[in-house]
């Protein structure tokens, strides 16, 4: 046999390609040192080969490979999965009315979310930064504010998005004839409650373009929270160029189907999913890393059951089960994260009619519920003790007021005693003295304040039962004596919680609440128009303070989310607490991505 | 027999009418409104609520209101939907209807043939292990809430062993599930009811005479037995049947099936008026035309059946 | 010889192995289905008058350090959110369901039979009226008719009595005016009329009596119907409100939890399950028993 000689030569420049293509495959942008075999050959003729195999050292750069870029341009990290795996699958979604995503809000948070671009967002860290709009400037004490839409940014059919969408957008709003329930939100902003109650114009409405990139906006008194409410999810444009002609059905079917975020629509299975692509015109700051989202509808089903089958992705809000399950189970368990939402649980009272007239009564009854029992036995963590209005975190919140409401029996039953209720007993009629709480569905509040209340003050309470419907419309009469009631914030703004829930009109009380304090209504006032801040959350801070201490309410518990993806969603930015989340109000969802690990989990496709 | 169908169709007829001033009085009258669901949880201020009554005519006396109903729905046009504002309610209805009847389709022939199969099983090994296990099963089956069930099914094959998806309606594998879930009653009663149907029979005195006679066991049960248990079983199909077509509100919320049984609960708990009174008159019909069918299916049956009432 | 004849029919007594009575239990007591049944009705019923005595724990007061436990030693079936003992609860649970059950139908006897009965008796514009009115209000779908009317109505144990009497009291009428149909056409009450018998009567005489089967055979079924209803109702929020402790009430607050606390769901819905089947046993077994040409 004769054995062709090799070259050393061609023989190191294959070892070389053996090296390079090593390389290649670790991927890495750094210096490596690579081990490299070198095969020897000696041929002699007669003499069977030998190979003998060395290991030999060379020192190799390796070239990085390219990072996966997204349509809209944003590079995506090293462990990215590849650009058709880049799918969020949601659960939970519900049918859309139409896709005019300002109009649509509660029944179709889906559409929400995803599609339409505030003029600001809020960051990981609940902070106001610039989205639709590049920069924003109040005007002399916060009588209008300028914003300055981003240049050349664009709706998802190419139009440009201008200070005309915007104008057009909060007459749009307020337009009577499309009676938009949400209206009242916009109460702040001059002209917009007129309009919509029909005694204004559209040209009263209080928005004007300065130039074609700029839009002010007027308030109805100085408001300096104008930007905060900018930020909240409804606040999105509504085009001009489709909307105008036909302002009550242009977005019913897919023909409307035009938004102004970084994505877009662009499959509606009625009842059954929404598939959501990037909006390849879409320059803005929050480029997401998904390229789809795909939603699915359904209200009654088990979704935990169908994300432990990685049918979807990410379970954001868990019950006490739920949580109690992901806890125990040592796969799930590294996979929970949590943030504090700012969604005040009380029990309000009719504060104008006896016997919840008299403020020691309330008192009592506020400081004889053991909230730790409630938010940690009962509800198994998924609420916090929380005992005012505002939520740590939240503008304003004043951690000194905490104690005011605090669970001592002893004080609540001497608060008993002064209210005229010795050991719980009315003097009128020498039984116990009776109260009325009224809910809806199931509610562990309730029936722990009732026991509480009759084991620590003596008292006897009745619970009555009504239907849901029934409930809001009881609670807009304000003819319940006391009930379970919250409410989640929509912009990190004091207004937000404390004027628009707390500030009576003086007769019948505040928007849900019979409550009515004019020391609390002048405060409030004037916070809601004082220019500088410090003094504006002392003013907010001194109302929330007579709020507590008047016992309009008990305060008692605030939310704490928790929540579980599968490890293979990356890019969500820790806050300044190191958490991570995944909240709906602000910008998280688009900085996430998919990494690799995804098809150890997941099978399914758009 | 044409003029019994007339004149039960002019009964129904009737029937739907006062049903339909019941349903609309009981929905008027019950607090709260469509528009309480616009804004989640968040508070409507009541002149919004009164500019929204208004625009949508429901502010108008009740009496008013219910003739503009009804001069709409004989031209069968009920209305826009309050939730879904800007369709028709027919519209949602029709897009609904054909999963609602797919499934029923499904249950009817899995159930169907599973019931009658059991049921028959049950009767002619009567008295056995067979026939008591049968019976245990089959009544647990009809005492135990279906959703229990079904949310146990839903736990072992979707989350423990990941052989089936949780819901949706596209692909052959969710059906099984929603079809097996709706299907446990239907099998149950059948079951219950051609068992005790076939016992009967067999014990009757024809049978007797005709197994005395010598004629073949399998003639036997064809001829006498089966034929006549086929009344209990039309007894129980007919309702059966009505309460497919009109659908399972459980079975379609649970598994996603984007069909019309899910609508009416809903519909109630939102006040959507116009679909309330759409469901509840198309159910009424439903059921009083599966009725007639039944009555007419009795007839054929079993000639010895009339129907015409005597006073 | 002339004795005898002279003697009143009310005088003869019947050998005690002759009444039908007596001869209904020796059937009924030879279905063993039956008997068990009867068993388990009687000891949940002892049960749930002596919940007091017999229950370990308070149905309204929990241990807060215990939320949420599954069974175990302390616990037999295991607590619920509030800690309260789950075994005690269903017991206390039974004392509405079964009340209710047997109280709704004595209602729907009180106005049904009456009112079937004239109905057949009577004839006429009333009984046209009757049976329409019953087939208008049968007609309605029945889950409709409960939800609107509880909302309307609130909800609560008197509403759902009110409720179901509403909905349940047509097919008893409609039976009832079927029997009397039927016998006031057979030859003894064509004699008794005859003989100068009143309407009244025959009503009382003959008719109800020879209905009582099927009545009471309804009523027993009944009974089974107006628990599911109830547990329905509760479990969508209309029925029982907490903390008073019902079945059906239990069974909806914690069915999404059957993954973790399972017992929360499962038990209620067994003890339910059982009840029923056991009232429907029950009520095959008398009917086989008063009726033996039926068989089940």
């Amino acid at each position: 046999m004769v054995a062709k000689k090799i070259s050393r030569r061609e023989f190191l420049r294959f070892a070389g390609l053996t090296a390079g293509a090593a390389v290649l495959g670790a991927c890495a942008p750094q210096v490596v040192t690579q081990v490299v075999k070198e095969t020897q050959i000696s041929v002699q003729t007669q003499v069977v080969n030998q190979t003998q195999v060395v290991e030999v050292p060379v020192n190799v750069t390796a070239t990085a490979l390219p990072l996966l870029v997204t349509l809209q341009g944003r590079e995506l990290p090293a462990d990215a999965a590849p650009l058709d795996k880049q799918i969020f699958f949601e659960g939970g979604a519900a049918e859309p009315k139409h896709l005019d995503v300002a109009r649509d809000l509660f029944s179709a948070t889906a559409v929400l979310g995803w599609g339409g671009e505030q003029l600001l967002h809020l960051d990981e860290n609940q902070q106001i930064v610039p989205a639709g709009a590049e920069s924003f400037v109040g005007g002399p004490n916060a009588e209008y504010w300028d914003f300055t839409i981003r240049q050349d940014a664009k709706w998802s059919d190419g139009e440009p998005i201008t200070a005309d969408d915007w104008v057009f957008t909060f007459q749009h709003y307020a337009d009577p004839a499309l009676a938009n329930p949400f209206s009242y939100f916009y109460a702040d902003i001059k002209g917009m409650s007129d309009y919509a109650a029909g005694t204004g114009t559209k040209e009263g409405v209080g928005v004007e373009a300065v130039d074609e990139r700029t839009v002010r906006i007027h308030g109805v008194n100085p408001a300096p929270h104008i930007p905060a409410m900018m930020t909240y999810q409804a606040v999105v444009p509504a085009p001009k160029h489709l909307a105008e002609a036909n302002p009550e059905h242009w977005a019913d079917t897919m023909e409307g189907a035009v938004f102004s975020g970084p994505f877009m629509l662009t499959t509606w299975d009625h009842n059954k999913t929404l598939i959501w692509e990037q909006n390849p015109y879409y320059n803005g700051p929050f480029k997401p890393g998904i390229g789809f989202v795909k939603q699915i509808i359904g209200d009654g089903t088990n979704w935990f059951a169908a994300w432990q089958n990685n049918e979807i992705d990410m379970m954001a809000n868990l019950d006490p089960a739920q949580l109690a399950l992901v806890r125990a189970d040592p796969v799930y368990n590294p996979l929970l994260h949590w943030w504090l939402n700012p969604k005040p649980q009380f029990l309000v009272f009719d504060t104008i009619k006896a016997p919840t007239d008299n403020h020691d009564l309330r008192m009592a009854l506020a400081k004889s519920i053991d909230r730790d029992i409630l938010c940690q036995q009962i509800l198994k963590g998924t609420e916090t003790p929380n005992l005012s209005m505002l939520t740590p975190g939240f503008p304003a919140y004043n951690p000194e007021i905490q104690g005011i409401q605090a669970y001592d029996v002893a004080a609540a039953q001497a608060l008993m005693v002064s209210a005229g209720y010795p050991a719980g007993v009315d003097a009128a009629t020498g039984a116990p003295l009776e109260l009325t709480i009224t809910f809806r569905n199931v509610d562990p509040y309730v029936e722990f304040a009732k026991e509480q209340w009759e084991t620590n003050l003596g008292i006897a309470v009745t619970l009555v039962q009504v239907e849901n419907s029934v409930f809001r419309q009881m609670r807009v009469e304000k003819v319940m004596q006391i009930f379970h009631n919250f409410y989640e914030y929509d912009f990190m703004d004091p207004a937000n919680l404390l004027t628009a829930l707390w500030k009576s009109d003086g007769v019948t009380g505040a928007l849900q609440h019979a409550w009515i304090n004019p020391e609390f209504d002048d405060l409030v006032t004037q916070a809601g128009s004082e220019p500088d801040i410090d003094k504006r959350i002392g003013l907010f801070q001194q109302a929330e303070e007579i709020l507590v201490s008047d016992a309009a309410a008990a305060f008692l518990s605030t939310q704490n989310v928790f929540q579980v993806w599968w490890p293979y969603i990356s890019g969500i930015k820790p806050n300044e607490r190191g958490e991570v989340a995944y909240r709906y109000l602000d910008v998280s969802r688009f900085q996430m991505y998919i990494n690799n690990q995804v098809d150890q989990f997941r099978t399914a496709t758009l | 027999m044409g003029r019994y169908i007339f004149l039960r169709l002019v009964g129904l007829a009737g029937v739907l009418v006062a049903v339909s001033m019941i349903t609309f009085a009981l929905m008027h009258n019950v607090p709260g409104g469509p528009f309480d669901f616009r804004i989640g949880d968040k508070v409507m201020p009541q002149d919004v609520k009164d500019v929204l009554n208004a625009h949508y005519g429901l502010d108008k006396p009740l009496a008013q209101q219910y003739l503009i109903f009804l001069g709409n729905a004989l031209r069968l046009d009920f209305g826009t939907s309050f939730i879904y504002i800007n369709r028709k309610v027919m519209d949602i209805y029709a897009e609904r209807w054909p999963y609602t009847a797919q499934l029923g389709l499904l249950t009817l022939i899995f159930g169907g043939s599973a019931g009658l199969a059991l049921g028959i099983a049950a009767a002619i090994k009567k008295n056995t292990w067979v026939d008591y296990m049968a019976t245990v099963i089959t009544m647990f089956s009809i005492v135990m809430p279906s959703f229990v069930l079904a949310i146990l099914l839903q736990f072992v094959f979707v989350v423990k062993l990941g052989w089936l998806p949780s819901g949706g309606w596209d692909t052959p594998k969710q059906w099984i599930l929603p079809v097996l879930c709706n299907s446990i009653l239907p099998i149950a009663m059948l079951q219950r009811f051609v068992r005790s149907s076939m016992v009967d029979a067999m014990g009757s005195n024809y049978v007797r005479t005709a197994r005395a006679k010598g004629v073949g066991e399998g003639a036997v049960m064809l001829i006498h037995v089966f034929k006549n248990a086929l009344t209990p079983i039309i007894t129980v199909g007919g309702p059966m049947i009505a309460g497919l077509l009109t659908g399972s509100f459980f079975v379609e919320s649970m598994f996603r099936v984007p069909g019309v049984g899910s609508l009416s609960v809903s519909a109630i708990q939102q006040r959507d008026y116009t679909m309330i009174m759409a469901t509840t008159l198309i159910w009424t019909g439903i059921i009083g035309v599966t009725y007639v069918l039944t009555d007419i299916a009795y007839a054929i049956a079993d000639p010895r059946i009339t129907f015409m009432e005597s006073k | 010889m002339v004795e005898n004849a002279a003697a009143p029919i009310a005088d003869l007594v019947v050998p005690r192995e002759q009444r039908p009575a007596y001869k209904a239990w020796k059937r009924f007591s030879r279905n063993k289905l039956a008997m068990l049944a009867l068993g388990f009705i009687i000891l949940e019923i002892f049960v749930a008058v002596f919940a007091d005595v017999i229950t370990p724990y308070q149905w309204d007061k929990g241990d807060y350090a215990d939320t949420w436990q599954l069974p175990n030693a302390k616990h037999w079936l295991g607590t619920d959110q509030l800690g309260r003992d789950l075994l005690t609860r269903l017991i206390y649970g039974a004392r509405v369901s079964i009340s209710i059950g047997i109280l709704s139908q004595i209602i729907v006897a009180v106005i049904g039979v009456p009112l079937g009965a004239l109905a057949g008796l009577i004839g006429g514009a009333f009984d046209f009226v009757l049976m329409r009115l019953v087939e208008i209000l049968s007609s309605i779908p029945m889950l409709f008719f409960y939800i609107l009317l509880l909302i309307a109505l609130g909800g609560g144990y008197q509403n759902i009595l009110l409720a179901l009497s509403i909905t349940g009291w047509m097919g008893i009428a409609r039976l009832v005016r079927g029997q009397v149909l039927t016998l006031k056409a057979t030859d003894y009450v064509r004699a008794a009329r005859a003989m100068g018998a009143t309407s009244s009567q025959i009503l009382w005489k003959h008719l109800l009596p020879n209905s009582l089967t099927p009545i009471i055979v309804s009523l027993a079924l009944g009974i089974p119907g107006a628990m599911f209803a109830e547990a329905g109702m509760s479990l969508l929020g209309l029925g029982i409100a907490p903390p008073t402790p019902s079945w059906g009430q239990m069974i909806g607050q914690y069915q999404t939890y059957i993954q973790t606390y399972w017992h929360l769901t499962v038990f209620p819905a067994l003890v339910l399950a059982l009840t029923m089947l056991a009232y429907i046993y029950f009520g095959d077994g008398i009917q086989e028993a008063l009726d033996p040409t039926v068989r089940v």
